[in-house]
């Protein structure tokens, strides 16, 4: 099978070689920012792996597996279950290693088997082709096409109530961007096209759970332009534009179809040894096609901050404003503001402790409800060799959920241990 | 619940443990402190020293010499002399001493050192290994010699053995923290 992969491959290399030479992005550029390298960011040549060569390709395989204790599965104040999960994620990527252009493919396999309760194992998969075609000096175009079956936690907020088995989902998503860099001047455009199609579940006594009404098309577009005033500091200004369209409006329920943009204008920096980071300040405009639910304008906002207190301590903050598709029957749409903050500190070369926590404040348009959703977290990584590595975490996600349509609180506590084997 | 993230904690303690034994530097019992810092002192010869030994109107006795393993040099005429732990003067005067011994009149002997024995550099820089040794190096120029530090290295301290002891010593790391041939260096990891 993989031979069959491999042939198609070298057709489209081949095709990609022919673009007319004159390489790729720009070596002087002036919006690089790999001054700083954060503690999981920083190359560790003892512990990782070149792949198998294959033609022009180098392949790695990661096998991951995991043990996982919840103390909640079903996400529940009322009904708390705890169960013992077995994870197996096999990975494997194949990148090229072409002097121009580049092409990925990849695909992943994540089971995870309940050991007491069956009903809630399940087995995800996917697929990616990514690939950048290096135009002339400063000029690329990325693009690629992904595809994942999923299945939904229970945790999440439109999680159908009372479905026996988790909710399954496939996403296909295409995309593509160009980018042209000269001088001082950096632009890009994108699009995007993303398909969201839902199976139905099964309620107790062999109900259908029909979730077709969740089906949707989401549309996105982008440019931004980027002006460097400094070699570690850019400005930039951004347009970012997003259509949903539902498949069809649930007898009795709402149109949920939208659309709107996101207009903001930032810096980007890398200023010192110390601190790296992003922010932009704008505007956010949300239209909903239905007639009694309000549209949304207001502050948009997004900020990330790396701060390298040490070469061995990385302290990340990030804060967020959007709106989010809500997958409720009644409310299309909630407004998001998320903060967070991290810690990476690098013990040894081959041990890393993290830690983070983040605070999300989700407010829905239509309907009475606000949540806030709080997850904290730990773990460590452990890096045996090259080929070898483990890790242990524990994860506490908490829901708070208020209003008349509020979703039941609940407080799940994840704790796992895995190994991670790779070429 | 408790049990299980007692258990968590044993599993991080456990990587932290296994990280401290995967490191490969050695550490502990034959690590001795020092408070004071290092400073350059006179040269004292060692076994690898190359000597040039110039008996003044006696080209017969004059030339180039390395001092042995045991310490010592096998010159003509007066045969094996002493050079290991003494200076560059001391070893002169002995030189004088045993020419006086029956042989000559009034002996003028120059010595020099043409090349110093090694030192040697590892850990946290960027290329650990054997280098010549020149007068007055001090640790900041032997890293400088290795490529620099490391992004792991601790700056604040550095552990020196000297040729022919048995435990490395840590002396606060400064501009002006001397380094003698024969040394062996060692940069640590910092912790944070």
């Amino acid at each position: 099978m993989f031979r069959n992969l491999i042939i198609p491959v070298l057709v489209i290399t081949a095709m990609l070689s022919a673009v007319p030479a004159s390489a790729q992005a720009l070596n002087d550029s002036l919006f690089k920012r790999d001054r700083n390298v954060s503690v999981k960011e920083r190359p560790k040549p003892g512990y990782t792996t070149d792949g198998l060569p294959m033609g022009r390709f180098r392949v790695q395989p990661i096998l991951n597996v995991q043990t996982e204790f919840n103390d909640n599965i079903f996400a529940s104040d009322a009904n708390e279950q705890s169960d013992t999960i077995f994870v197996i994620n096999p990975i494997v990527q194949a990148k090229s290693d072409f002097s121009r252009h580049e092409l990925i493919f990849g695909g992943n396999v994540n089971h995870r088997e309940f050991s007491d309760i069956g009903s809630e194992s399940y087995t995800n998969y996917g697929a990616n082709i990514d690939g950048r075609v290096d135009v002339k000096r400063g000029t690329y175009i990325n693009a690629g096409t992904n595809y994942q079956k999923s299945h939904e936690e229970r945790s999440e907020a439109g999680f159908a109530n009372g479905v026996l088995e988790p909710i399954e989902f496939e996403i296909t998503n295409f995309y593509a961007e160009g980018v042209h860099e000269t001088g001082r001047i950096r632009a890009s455009v994108s699009g995007g096209f993303g398909k969201w199609n839902y199976e139905d579940g099964q309620l107790a006594g062999g109900l259908p759970a029909d979730q077709d009404f969740r089906d949707r098309d989401i549309i996105d577009a982008g440019a931004r332009i980027d002006y460097a005033i400094s070699p570690d500091t850019a400005v930039f200004a951004r347009v970012r534009y997003q259509d949903q369209q539902y498949d069809f409006v649930v007898p009795g329920g709402i149109d949920r179809d939208q659309n709107g943009y996101i207009l903001d204008v930032g810096a980007d920096f890398d200023l010192t040894n110390l601190v790296r980071g992003e922010v932009g300040v704008g505007y956010v405009n949300r239209k909903f096609d239905a007639p009694l639910t309000p549209d949304f304008d207001g502050l948009s906002y997004t900020a990330k901050f790396d701060w390298f207190a040490t070469p061995l301590i990385t302290v990340s903050a990030n804060g967020a404003r959007s709106v989010n598709a809500s997958g409720l029957v009644a409310s299309p749409a909630f407004v998001d503001t998320t903060v967070g903050v991290g810690a990476d500190y690098e013990y040894r070369r081959n041990v890393i402790f993290s830690a983070a926590y983040q605070h999300s404040d989700q407010k829905y348009r239509g309907i009475d409800r606000a949540d806030k959703r709080n997850t904290l977290s730990a773990g460590a990584t452990y890096l045996m060799n090259r080929n070898v590595g483990f890790n242990a975490g524990i994860v506490r996600t908490s829901l708070s959920s208020d209003g008349a349509l509020s979703q039941s609180n609940f407080g799940v506590t994840q704790v796992r241990i895995g190994l991670t084997l790779k070429r | 619940m408790n049990i299980i993230i007692k258990s968590l904690f044993f599993i991080l303690g456990c990587l932290a443990l296994a990280a401290c034994q995967s490191t490969g530097i050695a550490s502990g019992n034959s690590v001795k402190s020092s408070e004071t810092t290092r400073e350059a002192t006179e040269y004292v010869l060692g076994s690898g020293d190359q000597l040039r030994i110039i008996v003044f109107g006696e080209e017969n006795l004059s030339g180039e010499f390395v001092v042995d393993s045991s310490g010592f040099i096998s010159m003509p005429l007066i045969g094996e002399v002493a050079a290991g732990q003494k200076s560059i003067r001391e070893f002169q005067r002995s030189v004088e001493s045993k020419l006086l011994d029956g042989y000559l009149k009034d002996p003028r002997v120059s010595a020099e050192v043409l090349n110093f024995r090694p030192y040697y550099i590892l850990g946290e820089v960027t290329t650990s290994g054997e280098y010549p040794f020149s007068n007055g190096l001090t640790v900041l120029n032997a890293v400088a010699t290795a490529g620099g530090f490391t992004y792991r290295a601790n700056t604040k301290v550095v552990y020196i053995k000297r040729a022919g002891e048995q435990n490395e010593v840590q002396y606060p790391l400064t501009v002006s923290t001397a380094v003698q041939p024969g040394d062996t260096i060692r940069v640590a990891e910092r912790l944070f």
